[in-house]
């Protein structure tokens, strides 16, 4: 049938942009200007006691010249001759990326990438946006439904306007107020930070510490979410109101109910599976500024370090898994989208 | 598309109609400008957003427009009313650590923040305007790469990415303003390709086409000037995504750093632990300003949408 | 026994109210539709014929308001019931087949299932079995209106125009409603399958004693089905009468107009002419007649007073005009 077809082409598109993707990522960490040694020893605050010595070391732990940075030679002179290291270099990404091999952090030194990315802060990121997701999408679509069904009434506006502020509102500022009313003012909730389970002795104590310390930010993402997706859900249930079949389902004399979630919402639904997939890589991108706000010890809170550290390599494996992610979910979306609607199979 | 006369319309309006038809078979191009703007501006003030988001807008250019009048102090300067004070007559939000005038800061970071917000967008605009012609109107292999390209960036999450590029490239205004502009043109290309697939698509395109215009003048005299009102309305949502953007790169302190913008007013708060020493005044004002000026973009971009978009009309 | 119409419509009155304005979309309106008889209504686009078919089963437009009058289905004021009660009667008693034919259909449910829904809703209770005796009727219905019974799972993508709308009668017959509307059937069809389609309806008409209103703007088509025909003006009934009288013996000049302008294939090749001026804006429409904006028979008396109907030919033929049956000059 038409439907295998669909799911082959869709899979041949997935993995040529995932093989752009590693091509892209690739280069844009190596046309950037400037040595990444000095921004090393400039930074890392290390005790350089021989600064040609330490360089020596550095490019010998990082494969500096082959395998994570290009334009450096042994005598740390940026080489004009470009070509052949790039080649070789290439050919180093690809097979280490092969074996599950990112590199070694700058920062975090000597922590491999892999390590730092897929342990607890990948953990905390999933739990934190996950629940968060999952969270908004359901008081978005339910908002959305009741403010299309009202449209244009009082209850329609004043959810128009107090969503079009929360959009308009910096997540990182609604952080600021829950930590200062919260922790500041009231006391009722905790600094920050993301508890590890090493640090207790028995799982129900972390897992409520952990759920006590999530509230801060999941507040926080949900109202930037629900912000978001709410004119969206909102305006797919508008659109399908106005559908022939919706007024054909009613002249049928069917329960309003049925029309509502039976013809209505399985259409409105359609482009919000778009929506949940895009949401799908702030899975593992995490939420820098609530992660930083909050001091959530999750991925996002690594790319704010990374950046602020320099720290390349960490912060090519994190836009590689964002990307793959992204790709991934989208297949997976237009999966669904697939099953869902008989018409695209074609 | 939408700003076009349809008889349905005509047929099926208000007590002033008669009055509009009669305009309408007038060939003046003057007084059909003046019918579209006065049908336009009925439907766009339809709901109290529109304007409530012009004047916020206007309130914060006008500031944006006279830093040098209005603040009463050189941001940069520390004064002599003391570190860290609290709001009085002299320092109305008080000072900073350094004994800077944090009033004067954010008037001066109006300016940046507006800047930042409406270069970027327009520079995203260009690009998405661009993409989704060559894409719409040309098709073929134009049309499947560039929107595979599009796709990508859709999926990316934007604020990681601009982290990288931040890290790679370095912080400063200009930077902000291409990493912003060259990330934010997704959205409007999408649009402008199916609104050019559409109207390419219209006999009055045909019969252009028919009597042997060039493609460069079926694009500047047809599509250009008929997809530029969505064009418009994306540009004014761009500015909030801008504008809040910068203020997010700003407060991690990857953003503005010579100069003040709010986003940097709220870096330098953090810095202080201001949430947590209680000094409101340093934290509470600059996110209000974020909040009210992109709200305003936002109505306005909503009430827009709402004339724009012929789906809500019907009903 | 006292013989009564299947439908009878008195003086209804349905407006829009919007903004500023209110727009008289329909005014004063009488009109029946007898068991197993096809009434065409006709008229210019915006003179109210639609409206007048969403007023019947309830389904106006938030702006409109049925104003005056009553709808009487076997004697029984539709307009009296309330929303719950409204909405069993619809499909049960009339169903309607809507002018979009093409998005009919949900696109993401098949086309039985769409058929199947109504026709357990309808029966009241549900069960594996009335689930499998609907589905069993919907094969039946499918045969009945020339559709392969294999397809009733099909998706509406996958049938053409002419099957769609075939469909859509299957599903506008699922519950044996007694009266219905159909509200441009064959206006996006090609000439032949629109003929099939015409075809299908007389029959199922006749077999089933369907009464059935047939909305068109397209007069040559109520030419060839309907027994009775309603012709309207700026949401005025302005005459009505079977349709040889009608079309042989119209009164009212807009009819006679209207007539004229239409093109007659197998006829004589004679010049058509155009209707002249525009209608009328409903929101402040002419007073007296509203046709006397355009009419050339009109005189001092049709601007100041609204004409009403009377008998003309005869009894079941109705007029509404001060100069019925003068020659146009």
């Amino acid at each position: 049938m038409g439907f295998r077809r669909y799911i082959i082409r869709r899979a041949i598109d997935s993995i040529i942009l995932l093989m752009i993707t590693v091509i892209f990522n690739f280069i844009l960490f190596r046309v950037m200007p400037g040595d990444p040694t000095t921004a090393i020893l400039g930074r890392s605050g290390s005790p350089v006691y021989n600064p040609g010595e330490y360089r020596t070391r550095l490019i010998e732990r990082f494969g500096l010249n082959k395998a994570i940075l290009p334009f450096i030679d042994k005598d740390f002179q940026i080489t004009p001759d470009l070509n052949t290291l790039i080649d070789n270099q290439f050919v180093v990404y690809i097979q280490k990326l092969l074996v599950g091999d990112l590199g070694i952090s700058f920062n975090y030194f000597p922590q491999e990438v892999s390590y730092l990315i897929f342990g607890h802060r990948l953990l905390n990121t999933i739990l934190l946006m996950g629940l968060s997701i999952v969270l908004s999408f359901l008081i978005a679509i339910l908002l959305g439904t009741l403010a299309s069904s009202k449209f244009k009434s009082k209850t329609d506006m004043t959810l128009i306007f107090t969503t079009l502020t929360s959009y308009s509102t910096p997540v990182f500022w609604i952080g600021m107020l829950i930590v200062f009313f919260c922790y500041g003012q009231l006391g009722i909730l905790p600094y920050g930070g993301s508890p590890r389970i090493e640090e207790y002795s028995d799982l129900s104590s972390w897992g409520l510490d952990y759920l006590y310390h999530m509230i801060g930010p999941l507040v926080t993402l949900t109202i930037s979410f629900v912000g978001a997706w709410f004119l969206i859900a909102r305006d797919q249930m508008l659109g399908v109101f106005t559908e022939d079949y919706i007024t054909t389902a009613r002249a049928k004399g069917l329960k309003e109910r049925r029309v509502m979630f039976v013809h209505a919402r399985k259409n409105a639904m359609l482009p919000m599976i778009s929506v949940l997939a895009l949401a799908m890589t702030y899975l593992v991108s995490g939420a820098t500024m609530t992660e930083t706000v909050f001091n959530w010890n999750g991925l996002g809170l690594l790319t704010y370090e990374s950046v602020y550290r320099q720290d390349y390599p960490v912060l090519q494996g994190l836009l590689l898994l964002v990307a793959a992610v992204a790709i991934i979910s989208n297949f997976i979306a237009d999966l669904i989208y697939g099953l869902l609607d008989p018409r695209i199979r074609y | 598309m939408t700003l076009e006369f349809d008889i349905d319309v005509i047929i099926m309006t208000t007590s002033t109609q008669i009055e509009t038809i009669s305009e309408y078979l007038v060939p003046t191009r003057y007084l059909r400008y003046k019918i579209r703007f006065k049908r336009f501006w009925g439907l766009y003030t339809d709901s109290p957003f529109g304007l409530i988001g012009l004047y916020l807008v206007i309130f914060f250019l006008v500031i944006g427009i006279t830093p040098q009048i209005l603040a009463p102090y050189d941001p940069n300067i520390s004064m002599t009313g003391g570190r860290n004070a609290a709001p009085s007559t002299a320092h109305p939000l008080g000072t900073d650590r350094i004994g800077r005038d944090i009033f004067s800061q954010m008037i001066a970071g109006t300016q940046i923040s507006l800047l930042i917000g409406l270069t970027a967008a327009f520079i995203a605009v260009i690009i998405g305007t661009l993409f989704g012609i060559v894409a719409g109107y040309y098709g073929g292999w134009s049309d499947t790469i560039l929107m595979r390209l599009t796709d990508f960036f859709i999926q990316l999450p934007q604020l990681p990415l601009m982290l990288v590029f931040v890290a790679l490239f370095g912080p400063g205004v200009e930077n902000l303003i291409i990493i912003i502009g060259l990330l934010g043109w997704t959205g409007t290309s999408r649009m402008v390709r199916a609104e050019s697939l559409s109207i390419k698509e219209r006999a009055f395109v045909e019969a252009t086409r028919a009597v042997g215009a060039s493609n460069r003048h079926i694009i500047l005299d047809h599509i250009l000037p008929n997809v530029l009102p969505l064009v418009f309305a994306n540009m004014i949502l761009g500015v909030v995504n801008a504008i809040i953007s910068e203020s997010a790169l700003s407060f991690l302190g990857f953003g503005v750093t010579g100069q003040w913008s709010w986003g940097r007013v709220l870096y330098e708060a953090r810095r202080e632990d201001a949430m947590i020493t209680g000094a409101w005044w340093h934290f509470i004002p600059p996110g209000i300003c974020i909040m009210l000026v992109a709200l305003g973009f936002a109505l306005i971009s909503f009430s827009l949408n709402e004339v724009l978009n012929p789906r809500l009309r019907e009903r | 026994m006292i013989l009564v119409a299947l439908l009878e419509v008195n003086d209804l009155s349905t407006h829009y109210f919007l903004k500023e304005s209110r727009v008289r979309a329909v005014d004063n309106v009488s009109f029946t539709v007898e068991r197993g008889k096809m009434l065409g209504l006709a008229g210019e686009s915006g003179c109210g014929k639609t409206t007048v078919a969403l007023s019947i089963i309830r389904m106006l437009p938030p702006a409109g308001k049925i104003i005056t009058g009553e709808i009487l289905l076997d004697n029984i004021d539709l307009l009296k019931k309330s929303k719950e009660e409204m909405r069993k009667t619809r499909w049960l008693d009339v169903s309607y087949v809507f002018q979009y034919a093409m998005n009919a259909f949900n696109p993401v449910m098949n086309v039985g299932e769409q058929i199947t829904e109504v026709i357990i809703e309808k029966g009241g209770i549900k069960s594996r079995s009335i689930k499998k005796e609907a589905w069993k009727q919907v094969r039946e219905l499918f045969e009945i209106v020339g559709l392969d019974p294999e397809r009733v799972k099909n998706y509406p993508h996958e049938f053409s125009g002419g099957m769609k709308q075939r469909a859509i009668i299957a599903m506008a017959m699922a519950c044996n409603p007694k009266l219905l509307i159909a509200d441009e059937p064959v206006t996006a069809l090609d000439v032949i399958v629109e003929k099939k389609i015409l075809n299908l309806l007389k029959k199922l008409q006749k077999d089933f004693n369907l009464g059935v209103i047939f909305i068109t703007h397209d007069l040559s088509v109520i030419a060839e089905s309907c027994e009775e025909v309603g012709i309207m003006y700026a949401g005025k009934l302005v005459e009505v009468g079977s349709a040889t009288t009608i079309f042989h013996n119209g009164a009212h000049p807009y009819t006679k107009m209207l007539i004229k302008a239409f093109p007659s294939i197998l006829g004589e090749k004679t010049y058509i002419e155009p209707l002249e001026g525009i209608p009328p804006d409903l929101a402040n429409p002419p007073t007296g007649c509203r046709f006397h904006p355009r009419c050339p028979l009109a005189i001092d008396e049709c601007k100041k007073k609204v004409p009403f109907f009377k008998q003309y030919s005869s009894s079941r033929h109705l007029v509404a005009c001060y100069r019925a049956g003068e020659k146009i000059i």
